[in-house]
C-alpha cells in the first residue's frame, strides 16, 4: 500500500511537506502574533515578480524570487513609515504590482513558459531535488534567525514601544522579521503557489495557539500540525488526482475550523 | 571630584521645545534632575507630561534645545533606565506569562542571554509589588491593576538608575498604593525616580520635588516652593482654550 513512497517524486513531496512545515511554524507563529497576516500576503504575491524575472534571465526562479521578495519586505516595512500612506495602502500597491511585474517578464521571455501553475497554486508532487536544497538552505537560516533573534522578535512582537525603550531597534528587527517572512515565502512558493501561500503562513499556527500559551512551545506544535496536515492534503491529492496546494489549503482550512468549534463546544459543556 | 560633578546629573534638558505639526506641545523647557531625586511632574490632562518622559527615553525626538541623560543620548541610556508608559500598547493575548514579561525588562542586547541573576531580580521586582504568586499566569488573565503591578514590576527588574514612571498609581488599589510609595521611598535610595501624577495631596507627602507642566515648565524645586506654580500651571491653557475641548479639571487640594 506504501509503496509510491519509493517513487523519487513522492519522496521530494515528503521532504518537502517537512521543509514547509518548519518554515511555517517558525514564521507563522510570528505572523499570526504580531498580526502582519496582510503584508505577509502582499509579500508573497509581490514575490511572483520575482518569478518573472527567473524566466526572463533564464535562470531557476525559485533563486531570483529570494532578492526580490526580501526587497519588497524591506520596502514595505520602510516606505509604509516614510511616506506617509497607510500600510493597509502600501499593500495592496505591494502585491498588485509586484505580479504585474511578474506577467510583465514572462509575456516578454520567449517561448512557453513551463511550470508557470505551479508557482501560482503549488504543485507539491513537482519539486525537483535541486530546490529542495534551496529550501532547506532557508529553513536553516530561518531557524538561526529565530534562535538568535528569540528576544527581539518577541519583545516587538508583544510591546513594539516598550522593545525600543529597551534599546532594541525595533524597526531594524520589524523589516528582519518581513525578510524572513519574504523567505518562508520562497520556501512555500513551489508547494502551494504564490496565491495560496499566505494560508499555510497562519493556519498551523493559528490552530497551535488555541492550546499553548508557551512561544517555543507553540513554534514547535505548529510545525508538527503543519507536517501532518500538509501531508495529509498531499495523500488526498494524489488518490483523488486533484491540485496538490488547493487540497492542502483546504486541509488547513478543515482542521481549523473542525478545533476552533470542538474547543467552543466542548467549553461549553 | 569633577567628573563626579558631570555624572551627579542624570537627566540636563536646556531649553528644549517639541513640537507637532507647528503645535508646541512643550516649549523652552529646561530641568535637570540629579542623582536620587525624588520628582513628581503634576499637570492637567494635555500638559505634555507623557511627551516629557518619552523625550527622555529617547522615543521621541525634540525639535529644539538639547536633552542629555547620563551625559549621553538619550538612546544610548536606555539599558540604565526603567519606564513605565501611561498607555501600553502591548498584545495582551500574546503567549506570555507574568514572569517572562518582567524578565523582559532585563534586556540586556543582542545575543545576551539572561542568566540566574536576571531570575533573581526579576522574582525580587514581583515580590515588591506583591506579583510574585502570580509568576506563572498568563498575562491576559490579569485585572487591569494586577497587570499595572506586572508592568511596573518590568520597570524595577531593570534595577535602572533612573525610573521613568508614568502615572504608576492609575487603576491601583488604595492598600497597594500605599505599599508603592512605600517601596518608592526605599529605592529612590539607589535611584533617581520621577514620576507623573494627579494626586498633588499624596504625591507630596513623599516626593522631594514637584515639577508643574502645562506647555511650559511653571515651576521646579522643593514641594513647599514648588507647589505654588500647580494653580498657575492649571490655569494657563485653561484661559486660552475654553472656546476649545473643555478640559477636567482637578480638584485643588
Ligand atoms: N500623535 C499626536 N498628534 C497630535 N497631538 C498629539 C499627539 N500626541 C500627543 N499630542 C498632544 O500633545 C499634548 C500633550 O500630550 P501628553 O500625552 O504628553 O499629555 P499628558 O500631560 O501626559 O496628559 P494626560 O494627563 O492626559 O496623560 C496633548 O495636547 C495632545 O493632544
Ligand atoms: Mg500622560
Amino acid at each position: 500500500m506504501l509503496d509510491f513512497i519509493q517513487y523519487q517524486f513522492m519522496q521530494n513531496a515528503l521532504i518537502s511537506a517537512i521543509l514547509v512545515s518548519v518554515a511555517c511554524g517558525l514564521v507563522g507563529t510570528y505572523v499570526v502574533l504580531k498580526k502582519i497576516v496582510s503584508i505577509s500576503g502582499g509579500i508573497s504575491h509581490a514575490a511572483f515578480g520575482g518569478i518573472g524575472l527567473g524566466y526572463f534571465l533564464g535562470i531557476n526562479p525559485v533563486i531570483t524570487a529570494i532578492p526580490f521578495s526580501i526587497l519588497s519586505a524591506v520596502f514595505m516595512g520602510e516606505i509604509s513609515k516614510k511616506v506617509d500612506i497607510s500600510e493597509d495602502t502600501a499593500i495592496g500597491i505591494l502585491w498588485s504590482v509586484g505580479m504585474a511585474i511578474g506577467i510583465i517578464f514572462i509575456n516578454l521571455t520567449p517561448g512557453y513558459a513551463p511550470d508557470l501553475f505551479s508557482y501560482l497554486f503549488g504543485s507539491i508532487l513537482t519539486v525537483p531535488s535541486s530546490d529542495l536544497l534551496i529550501m532547506l538552505v532557508l529553513d536553516i537560516i530561518i531557524l538561526l534567525m529565530v534562535i538568535l533573534f528569540r528576544r527581539e522578535f518577541a519583545a516587538i512582537s508583544f510591546d513594539e514601544e516598550f522593545a525600543e525603550a529597551l534599546g532594541i531597534r525595533a524597526n531594524l528587527f520589524y523589516i528582519l522579521l518581513l525578510a524572513m517572512v519574504a523567505l518562508s515565502v520562497v520556501v512555500l512558493i513551489k508547494v502551494v503557489g504564490v496565491i495560496l501561500i499566505i494560508a499555510l503562513l497562519t493556519i498551523p499556527s493559528a490552530i497551535a495557539r488555541q492550546f499553548t500559551y508557551n512561544l517555543p512551545k507553540l513554534m514547535l506544535l505548529s510545525i508538527f500540525l503543519g507536517m501532518i496536515l500538509t501531508m495529509s492534503g498531499l495523500m488526498l491529492s494524489y488518490i483523488y488526482d486533484i491540485s496538490s496546494g488547493a487540497t492542502i489549503v483546504l486541509v488547513l482550512g478543515m482542521a481549523f475550523a473542525v478545533v476552533s468549534i470542538a474547543r467552543k463546544y466542548l467549553f461549553n459543556l | 571630584m569633577y567628573g563626579d560633578l558631570m555624572s551627579s546629573n542624570v537627566v540636563s534638558i536646556k531649553n528644549m521645545s517639541y513640537k507637532i505639526r507647528d503645535n508646541y506641545i512643550l516649549e523652552d523647557i529646561t530641568l535637570s534632575i540629579k542623582n536620587n531625586d525624588f520628582l513628581a511632574i503634576i499637570g492637567p490632562n494635555g500638559g505634555g507630561k507623557s511627551t516629557l518622559l518619552k523625550i527622555i527615553m529617547g522615543l521621541l525626538k525634540p525639535d529644539a534645545g538639547s536633552v542629555s541623560v547620563f551625559n549621553t543620548v538619550p538612546e544610548e541610556a536606555r539599558g540604565k533606565i526603567g519606564y513605565l508608559p501611561q498607555i501600553t500598547h502591548l498584545e495582551s493575548d500574546f503567549p506570555i506569562n507574568v514572569f517572562d514579561t518582567v524578565m523582559m525588562g532585563r534586556y540586556n542586547g543582542i545575543f545576551k542571554d539572561y542568566a540566574d541573576k536576571d531570575e533573581k531580580y526579576v522574582m525580587e521586582s514581583l515580590e515588591a509589588v506583591k506579583m510574585a504568586d502570580f509568576k506563572d499566569k498568563q498575562i491576559g488573565n490579569l485585572s487591569g491593576g494586577e497587570m499595572q503591578r506586572v508592568l511596573i514590576a518590568r520597570a524595577l527588574s531593570r534595577r535602572p538608575k533612573l525610573l521613568l514612571l508614568d502615572e504608576p498609581t492609575a487603576s491601583i488599589d488604595p492598600e497597594m498604593q500605599g505599599l508603592f510609595y512605600e517601596l518608592l521611598k526605599k529605592i529612590r535610595k539607589e535611584m533617581a525616580v520621577v514620576l507623573v501624577s494627579h494626586d498633588v495631596g499624596v504625591v507630596s507627602s513623599y516626593v522631594e520635588s514637584i515639577a508643574c507642566l502645562n506647555g511650559r515648565l511653571f515651576s521646579h524645586g522643593p514641594v513647599e516652593t514648588a507647589a505654588k506654580g500647580i494653580k498657575e500651571a492649571y490655569n494657563f491653557k485653561l484661559d486660552l482654550l475654553t472656546h476649545e475641548t473643555p478640559r477636567r479639571i482637578l480638584k485643588e487640594h
